[in-house]
C-alpha cells in the first residue's frame, strides 16, 4: 500500500525537464521536492495504522482496500490544502508580486494533474533573485505543516472565480463601457476567438484566466489576501481533477433529467464522501436557469481535524446540473431573489466489497 | 491582384495556436528582407521571442528588445535586418488564425491601447497599437483579389487604416521617433493609395531617424511595381538611388537585394524580360554582398537562380557547384522546384540548344 500512496505523490514533486527553469532554482527545488517525498513516504505506514486501527471498529480488515483509500484521500487532501495555505507575509507580498507583473507563470508542462510544486517554484523563479531563498524557505515551512493541523482557510469564492471572470469577459470587449483590464493575446484567442468554455481549456489558458482575473480584482481594488485567495482555489487541483475521469465518465452527469435524482459521482463513492451541498438558482437574461455553489459540508473517510477541501467540489458538476435540470421547480425569474437547494449526499450502501484489483 | 500569403511556424510548445496570413505590406517587408535559411536561424532567437512575449502579453520584454534593435545596425550574418525579424514576430502573433476574428482583434486593440496609455513614452506601444488598427483593416480586406472583397467590407478597411494613419500622427512625437512607425506608414500610405512622393517623405524621415532600418528601401518597392502604382522605369530610378544611398555598407548590394524582392512581388522568372534589371550590375551586387557577408548560403542559392533568369551559365554553373548539395528551394522563384530542376538541367547542358531554360513572356510595353 505504501508504493500505491508514493505513487500517487511523487508525481507531484516532479519538475518536468521541458519547464524552463533556472538550474540553481531547479537544483534547490529538486532537493526540497526529494526530502519532502521521503518524509511522507515514512509517514505512511504510520497513517495506514491509525487508519486501519480506526476502521477496525467496524471489522474492515488492515488490508482492506478502504485502508487504502482512506489514507490516500488523506494524501490528495494535504495536497489541496498546501495548495491553499498562506505563507508568511513576505512570501505572500512576494508571490502577489509575482502574480501581478510575469507572464511566464503559466508555462507549466508535464502531467497537468501534477503541476502543484511546479506552479510554485515558476512563482519563485518570476521573483528577484535577492528573494528567492527567502521564498524556498517558505516553501520548506508549508510543507512541513503536511499533516498537521491547519490554521482556518478562507472559504470558497462565491462565484468561483472562473465563473466571475467569464461573466465578466461576456459583458464585451474592454472599453470605455466596459471598462477592465485586456486579455493576453493567447488568452484573447481563446475566450474570444475560439470562445472555449472553462471546462474545455488547457490547464495553461485556465491557469492565464486566474492569472488575468488576480489582476482584474487587484486592479478594482480587492484586498490583496481575498485575491490570492481566489487565486489559489481557482488553480487547485481537487481530487476531482486528478481522479475524476478514472471513477466517472466525462459527461455522465451532465443532464439529469428533471425530476431525477442527481447520480452520486463514482469518484465519492469510492472515496466514502458523504455530505450537503447547496445550490442557488435563478434564470439569467436569457431565460436560462444558471446554478452557483453556495454551500458545501462534506466530511471524507481517513480526513480529519482539517477541511476535506480537495473533495469539497466532488459534488458541484453533479448538483449543479440537477439545480438547473429542474428548472420548474426550483427557478425564479432573473429579477427575483435567487431560489436555494440542498441536497444530502449519503451512501446507502456504504462500503461494498471490494472488487478484485480495486487495490492499487 | 493577390498578395501571396506567407505561412509561418506555429509558435514552438504552443500547440494550440494557429497562425493566419501576414496583411499585404508586412508580408511585402518579410519577404523583401528576409532570406529564408538566415531567417530560421533568427527567428529561433528573434522571431520567435517576439511572437510568444505577444502571444503571452509581455510588453516589458518587447519594449526593452526594440529599444535595443531601433537603433543601429544588428544584422544577420546573412546582412539579413534584425529588426524585421523582431517585427515578423510582433505581426505573426497579431495575425493569429481564430475562428472569431472580429473580437479577437477588438480585445488586441484594447490590450494595446492599454499598453500605450500606460507607457506614453513607449514608441513601441504606440507602434502596437496601429498595427492592430492595420490589421484589423486586412480582416476586411482579405487576402484575395480586389474584386473578392465585399463593397462594404472597403469602407472598413479604410476606416481602420485611415484610423491607424490618425493614431500615428496624432502620437508622432513617440511613434515617429521609431522608424517601425515610417515602415507601418507606409503599409497603411499603400493600402489608402496615398501619393508615391508622400510615402517618399515617409520613407526619408524614416531613415533619418533609423538609417540602418533597410527595410524602409525594401518597403518602398511595392509601391513602385507596376501592378499597384508604378511601373519598370520608376522602380529602376529607385533602386539605383536606394544603391547608391547604401554603397558604403553593401556596395552594390542593394541593387541586387531590391531587384531579387521585385522579383518575388512581382516580376518572377520574367525579370529580366519585363523589367530594367541589369544583369551585369546586379551581379556585381551578389557578389559585394559575398564578399561583406560571406556567410550567406541562401543569398548564394538566390545568387543561383537570377543567373540562370539572366542565361548567365558559366555564372550558374560556377555557383552550383558552390552550393553543391545546399540546394535551398526557397530562394529559386515560384515553382521552386521544377525552376531548380529546370536550372540544373541547363547547367549540365552545352550550347544554347532545346535544353535551354524558356524565356518568359515579356510584358507589354506600357508595362516597362
Amino acid at each position: 500500500m505504501t508504493g500505491g500512496l508514493h505513487s500517487y505523490l511523487a508525481p507531484a514533486f516532479v519538475l518536468d525537464k521541458a519547464l524552463v527553469l533556472d538550474p540553481t532554482l531547479r537544483a534547490a527545488a529538486d532537493k526540497i521536492g526529494a526530502e519532502h517525498v521521503a518524509r511522507i513516504d515514512k509517514l505512511f505506514p504510520v497513517w495506514l495504522s491509525e487508519e486501519a486501527s480506526r476502521q477496525a471498529v467496524n471489522k474492515i480488515p488492515p488490508t482492506s482496500p478502504w485502508i487504502f483509500y482512506a489514507v490516500l484521500a488523506r494524501l490528495l487532501n494535504e495536497l489541496s490544502l498546501w495548495q491553499l495555505e498562506p505563507g508568511d507575509a513576505t512570501y505572500e507580498n512576494a508571490t502577489l508580486a509575482a502574480l501581478r507583473t510575469s507572464t511566464r507563470l503559466c508555462e507549466i508542462s508535464g502531467d497537468f494533474r501534477y503541476t502543484d510544486f511546479a506552479s510554485r517554484i515558476l512563482r519563485i523563479q518570476a521573483m528577484p533573485v535577492a528573494q528567492r531563498d527567502a521564498a524556498l524557505d517558505g516553501e520548506r515551512r508549508l510543507l512541513a505543516h503536511w499533516g498537521q493541523p491547519r490554521a482556518a482557510l478562507a472559504p470558497w469564492p462565491d462565484p468561483l472565480p472562473q465563473d466571475a471572470a467569464l461573466a465578466l469577459l461576456a459583458r464585451g470587449p474592454a472599453d470605455a463601457a466596459n471598462p477592465r483590464l485586456a486579455l493576453s493575446p493567447e488568452l484573447a484567442s481563446v475566450v474570444f476567438g475560439q470562445q472555449q468554455d472553462y471546462a474545455h481549456m488547457h490547464p495553461v489558458s485556465r491557469c492565464m484566466l486566474q492569472q488575468w482575473w488576480l489582476r482584474q480584482n487587484l486592479h478594482r481594488g480587492m484586498a490583496p489576501a481575498a485575491a490570492l485567495s481566489a487565486f489559489r482555489y481557482g488553480t487547485m487541483l481537487s481530487a476531482v481533477d486528478r481522479l475524476g475521469t478514472a471513477y466517472d465518465k466525462p459527461g455522465a452527469d451532465d443532464k439529469p433529467g428533471p425530476g431525477v435524482k442527481p447520480p452520486y459521482p463514482g469518484i465519492a463513492m469510492r472515496f466514502q464522501v458523504t455530505g450537503d451541498t447547496t445550490a442557488r438558482v435563478q434564470a439569467g437574461v436569457d431565460g436560462k436557469q444558471k446554478a452557483s455553489m453556495v454551500e458545501r459540508r462534506i466530511e471524507v473517510e481517513g480526513i480529519r481535524g482539517v477541511r476535506p477541501v480537495a473533495f469539497e467540489n466532488v459534488f458541484d458538476k453533479a448538483m449543479l446540473a440537477f439545480a438547473e435540470t429542474n428548472t420548474g421547480r426550483y427557478a425564479k425569474p432573473a429579477d427575483s431573489t435567487p431560489q436555494q437547494i440542498k441536497y444530502l449526499w449519503r451512501l446507502e450502501d456504504p462500503k461494498p466489497a471490494a472488487k478484485p484489483g480495486d487495490k492499487r | 491582384m493577390k498578395p501571396t500569403t506567407p505561412s509561418f511556424d506555429a509558435m514552438a510548445g504552443r500547440p494550440r495556436r494557429h497562425l493566419f496570413a501576414l496583411t499585404l505590406g508586412a508580408l511585402a517587408c518579410v519577404m523583401l528582407a528576409l532570406p529564408a535559411a538566415a531567417a530560421d536561424k533568427a527567428r529561433a532567437a528573434l522571431t520567435v521571442e517576439a511572437e510568444q512575449a505577444l502571444w503571452r502579453g509581455d510588453f516589458d520584454y518587447l519594449d526593452r528588445e526594440n529599444e535595443i534593435l531601433k537603433h543601429g545596425k544588428h544584422l544577420a550574418p546573412d546582412a539579413a535586418s534584425e529588426l524585421e525579424f523582431f517585427r515578423a514576430g510582433l505581426d505573426s502573433t497579431i495575425a493569429t488564425g481564430v475562428e472569431r476574428r472580429e473580437p479577437y482583434l477588438r480585445e488586441l486593440e484594447a490590450l494595446t491601447l492599454q499598453w500605450a496609455t500606460e507607457h506614453p513614452t513607449s514608441s513601441l506601444a504606440h507602434v502596437l497599437y496601429a498595427k492592430v488598427l492595420v490589421a484589423h483593416a486586412w480582416s476586411y480586406r482579405g487576402g484575395g483579389y480586389a474584386s473578392d472583397v465585399p463593397p462594404e467590407a472597403w469602407k472598413d478597411f479604410r476606416n481602420y487604416l485611415e484610423r491607424a494613419a490618425k493614431y500615428l500622427e496624432g502620437h508622432a512625437d513617440v511613434a515617429l521617433t521609431d522608424s517601425s512607425a515610417h515602415v507601418l506608414l507606409m503599409q497603411i500610405g499603400n493600402g489608402l493609395d496615398w501619393d508615391v512622393r508622400q510615402l517618399d517623405a515617409i520613407q526619408r524621415d524614416g531613415l533619418k531617424r533609423n538609417p540602418d532600418d533597410v527595410t524602409l528601401y525594401f518597403a518602398m518597392v511595392t509601391p513602385l511595381l507596376p501592378k499597384w502604382h508604378g511601373n519598370a522605369r520608376i522602380l529602376d530610378a529607385y533602386i539605383r538611388r536606394a544603391t547608391e544611398e547604401t554603397r558604403a555598407d553593401y556596395g552594390m548590394g542593394m541593387y541586387a537585394r531590391l531587384y531579387a524582392g521585385a522579383a518575388d512581388l512581382e516580376f518572377g522568372h520574367a525579370l529580366f524580360e519585363n523589367s530594367l534589371a541589369d544583369w551585369p550590375t546586379m551581379k556585381k551586387g551578389y557578389e559585394d554582398m559575398m564578399a561583406r557577408f560571406p556567410d550567406s548560403p541562401d543569398r548564394l542559392n538566390g545568387y543561383a537562380h537570377m543567373a540562370c533568369l539572366a542565361k548567365d551559365r558559366p555564372t550558374l554553373v560556377k555557383l552550383l557547384g558552390q552550393i553543391g548539395d545546399k540546394i535551398n528551394a526557397a530562394q529559386w522563384g515560384p515553382n521552386s522546384e521544377r525552376s531548380v530542376e529546370g536550372c540544373q538541367r541547363w547547367a549540365k547542358a552545352t550550347g544554347d540548344g532545346p535544353d535551354a531554360p524558356p524565356r518568359s513572356p515579356r510584358a507589354t510595353p506600357s508595362g516597362i
